[in-house]
């Protein structure tokens, strides 16, 4: 029986103190691209949250139950790709159904998701992590999905801070040659120093 | 040489799921844009499939 307290340390270590993009510089491209609106920032963050769930219990269990038993864990970077590419796609069908108006606001960052470093980056994390040995296979897959929600859950945040700073710089007075990208990697530079003083803290 | 086939084996059945999952994906139909020709037709890149679509409408 595992703790309360791994958990608790997995989503807290995952979404504030290991935050995939400002401390891991994973997923920098959704974080710059799809962050001028906080409507389809939360969209994309919805669809990260999924796939990056669904990727990491299907890849765990390729990992532990067919690639490390025969011993070909060589191929785990491309199988975990086509893994991460066949959700993509299966989301992108799903939002091109149901949320027409999220799919137009995606536009080309929803298949752009396969190339999304922060899910490939959570996914090998959790393998190296060795929780299945840890804990076992059951609880490891159990702790392997709390480490993933709360990368998502981090990635979520700071996408929707980051998203609300630049709404609000559209309006404010910035100097003429910070506008646009500048201001707001400085804004980026700022919260990724805010999250450096999160750590210690687990 | 086992290790080889099943390699090959596992890479093959995700690159089928791929492929079944992107075919489903094509099937549906993506939503409507409409397309605003003034800012259509300031824009000078000429391989947009946007581009061709509205001049060949016209």
């Amino acid at each position: 029986m595992i703790s309360p307290t791994v958990f608790f340390v997995a989503i807290v270590s995952s979404m504030l103190i290991n935050n995939i993009v400002l401390m891991r510089f994973l997923g920098v491209c959704p974080f710059l691209g799809v962050s001028r609106k906080t409507e389809s920032a939360l969209g994309m963050s919805a669809a990260v949250t999924f796939v990056m769930l669904v990727a990491s219990v299907l890849t765990y269990i390729l990992y532990y139950l067919v690639l490390d038993p025969f011993g070909i864990e060589y191929i785990s970077t491309i199988a975990f790709i086509l893994v991460i590419a066949s959700l993509v796609q299966l989301v992108e069908m799903f939002i091109k159904r149901f949320s027409q108006k999220l799919y137009k606001m995606l536009g080309i960052y929803l298949p752009l998701i396969v190339t999304n470093c922060a899910i490939l980056g959570i996914v090998e994390i959790n393998i190296r992590e060795n929780y299945a040995v840890q804990y076992g296979f059951g609880a490891g897959l159990a702790v392997a999905v709390t480490s993933a929600l709360g990368a998502a859950l981090g990635f979520a945040l700071v996408m929707f801070a980051f998203s609300s700073i630049r709404e609000r710089l559209d309006a404010a007075t910035v100097p003429e040659s910070w506008k646009g990208v500048p201001i707001s990697l400085v804004v980026a530079g700022i919260m990724a120093l805010a999250f450096l003083g999160l750590g210690g803290i687990v | 040489m086992t290790e080889a086939i099943i390699a090959i084996i596992t890479v093959a059945l995700i690159v089928f799921i791929y492929i079944g999952s992107y075919v489903l994906n094509r099937r549906v139909p993506a939503p409507y844009q409409k397309v605003d020709e003034a800012t259509c037709g300031a824009c000078s890149n000429y391989a947009c499939g946007v581009k061709q679509k509205l001049s060949e409408e016209r």
